[in-house]
């Protein structure tokens, strides 16, 4: 749930990139932070083991300036996605209030992406939390692997295995050359917005 | 489990009030009080600095969680003392609640001794307020 | 209702446009390179306090005679209870006994038990240099201790009149700072102004006795 400060007028929302280890979170955050730098004047932290793997997870602030007279402060997250971590996994979904999955288009990669998106589901339900009920956004990544005749999930197959009961808007992307990276961000933070919206007005 | 805290402007500036005559008065740089999200929830400082507050909440919820799993792992509940100690500047961080955690930065001239006199004294008043 | 709701959607979707509008990238102007971060200016208000007297781990006056009084001020910084206050009391009270004769030592202690005291039934409450100007007197103390053979009688009276004079600066910030205290502290405060100024008129008496019989002793021999 977002922090409102009812003093500063400021609301503080948390939005989680969450998939399987290798699949591309910390590279969207990444390019968000490299391409946008000058003009959201944030820095980006990561704690990162040996070999470039995300330890704890990477943090991306970024302030989106005041909307409705509320100056909006979105953190961004991305966990951890090797299976050993998931007391990491589950401490950074604390009080989460959106999610994008990033998912590996990769065919090999076809049965991690549905074992971490029932890990998330899990780790939701540790908090009493529904996924069904959480803004969510599903990138599939990598596409741009398909010209380097790598074999690719389907769009469909993808939407398939893991969109098709909860039906939340999707993007092809990639987080590489960067397509639909802001679109993603865009789309995450719009919807989860739109979700505090009863919340900030009441206020 | 909800985690965020639905404080209103009286019961925050009544915070801010502690914090500020309890740690900012003895000396103290720069306290945060955050939730375990890594939210900040007050931000006060001495006037002096510009820390990056936001991902250190980040952080400091990062590692308290994390720390407090080593506790687990030994069989503790939870190490009554967690500090960093800086060449300068050092960080103390103390739980207020099982969400909230008191972050406080202070330099030489404090001493840690005092400082968790007064960190505690702190988080007595905050308990107290919320009954 | 719904008219808000639509101008909080406009307003946001018009701000993400103007945030990750990747078109425009070029005009922006160049991004802070990360050492300018770095090395921006840290605005830290400078210790203004001599820092040389506190004791530290790595030096420490006073040597074998003050190990056990050091370690106790050390695990004040560390953590100030009960127990420490009570063991570190014990410990003058021991030097006390051992040095009964050095009369300088004595009173340095005397300053020691003061404020040890001071700080014992005030904790929290105490006022927020207490600690440090244990660590002063302290520190002085065991210069005196180090000094011991190197410095005349009236070398460590003057040496002693500056400790006790910060001391007595220090005494006035705590009857200072309880003067705007509530009713409740500030009649802990007088039993502590009282106890405190009964060890000052003690000391000024013993210094008083002692310029005379110095003063006395410089005369020229009467026959
Ligand atoms: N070809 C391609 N490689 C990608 C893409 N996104 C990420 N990668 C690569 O995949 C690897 C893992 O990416 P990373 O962002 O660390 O994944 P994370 O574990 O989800 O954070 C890195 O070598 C990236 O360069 C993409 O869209 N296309
Ligand atoms: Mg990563």
């Amino acid at each position: 749930m977002a922090l409102i400060n009812p003093k500063k007028k400021e609301v503080q929302v948390k939005i989680v990139y969450y998939g399987p280890g290798r699949g591309g979170k910390t590279t969207n955050l990444e390019y968000i932070n490299q391409k946008f730098k000058s003009r959201i004047k944030a820095e980006m932290v990561t704690v990162k083991t040996y070999g470039d793997r995300t330890l704890f997870f990477d943090f991306l602030p970024l302030d989106i300036g005041s909307i409705n007279g509320y100056d909006i402060k979105i953190q961004f997250y991305t966990v951890p996605g090797q299976v050993k971590y998931n007391a990491t996994r589950k401490l950074v979904l604390r009080g989460v209030d959106g999610i994008v999955f990033v998912a590996d288009s990769m065919g090999l990669r076809r049965e991690m992406n549905i074992r971490s998106l029932q890990n998330l589901e899990e780790n939701l339900r540790s908090f009493n939390k529904d996924l069904s009920r959480i803004p969510l956004v599903f990138q599939y990544n990598k596409r741009d692997l398909a010209a380097h005749n790598i074999a690719l999930l389907p769009l469909e197959t993808m939407q398939q295995d893991l969109n098709a009961k909860l039906n939340a808007p999707y993007l092809e992307a990639s987080a590489i050359t960067g397509d639909n990276v802001a679109l993603t961000m865009k789309k995450i933070i719009s919807i989860t917005i739109g979700s505090l919206k009863k919340k900030l007005e009441e206020k | 489990m909800e985690f965020t805290l639905d404080l209103d402007r009286q019961q925050i500036e009544k915070i801010e009030k502690i914090l500020d005559e309890e740690l900012i008065e003895l000396g103290v740089i720069n306290v945060i009080l955050l939730d375990l999200a890594g939210n900040v929830i007050i931000n006060l400082d001495n006037g002096s600095t510009q820390h990056d507050v936001y991902s250190l909440a980040a952080l400091a919820a990062g590692n308290f969680g994390a720390v407090s799993a080593m506790a687990n792992l030994i069989g503790e509940q939870e190490f009554s003392l967690l500090f960093h100690k800086g060449e300068t500047d050092s960080i103390h961080f103390s739980k207020v609640t099982d969400d909230l955690l008191l972050l406080s930065i202070f330099g030489k001239e404090v001493s840690l001794g005092f400082l968790r006199l007064k960190v505690s004294e702190a988080v007595r008043k905050i308990e107290s307020l919320f009954g | 209702m719904t008219d808000k709701e639509d101008a909080l959607s406009t307003a946001l979707d018009q701000r993400l446009d103007d945030l990750f509008d990747e078109g425009n990238l070029d005009v922006e102007e160049p991004k802070p390179s990360v050492s300018e971060k770095s090395s921006a200016p840290k605005d830290k208000p400078q210790n203004s306090r001599p820092n040389n007297f506190k004791a530290t781990e790595s030096q420490q006056p006073g040597g074998e005679v003050m190990r056990g009084l050091n370690a106790l001020l050390l695990s004040m910084e560390w953590e100030i209870d009960d127990s420490v206050m009570s063991k570190y009391l014990a410990e003058i009270q021991r030097l006390q006994e051992l040095h009964k004769d050095d009369m300088f030592f004595i009173n340095f202690t005397k300053m020691l038990e003061s404020i040890g005291l001071y700080l014992k039934r005030h904790k929290v409450h105490a006022h927020q240099d207490t600690l440090k100007i244990l660590q002063e007197i302290q520190a002085g103390l065991g210069l005196l201790v180090d000094m011991q053979d190197s410095l005349s009688d009236k070398e460590k009276k003057i040496y002693f009149n500056q400790t006790y004079e910060r001391f007595q600066v220090f005494r006035k910030q705590i009857t200072g700072k309880s003067a705007d205290v509530t009713k409740a502290s500030l009649n802990k405060n007088t039993e502590l102004v009282t106890l405190i100024r009964g060890i000052v008129r003690k000391e000024l008496a013993m210094l008083r006795k002692e310029l005379l019989e110095e003063l006395r002793s410089a005369q020229p021999k009467q026959p």
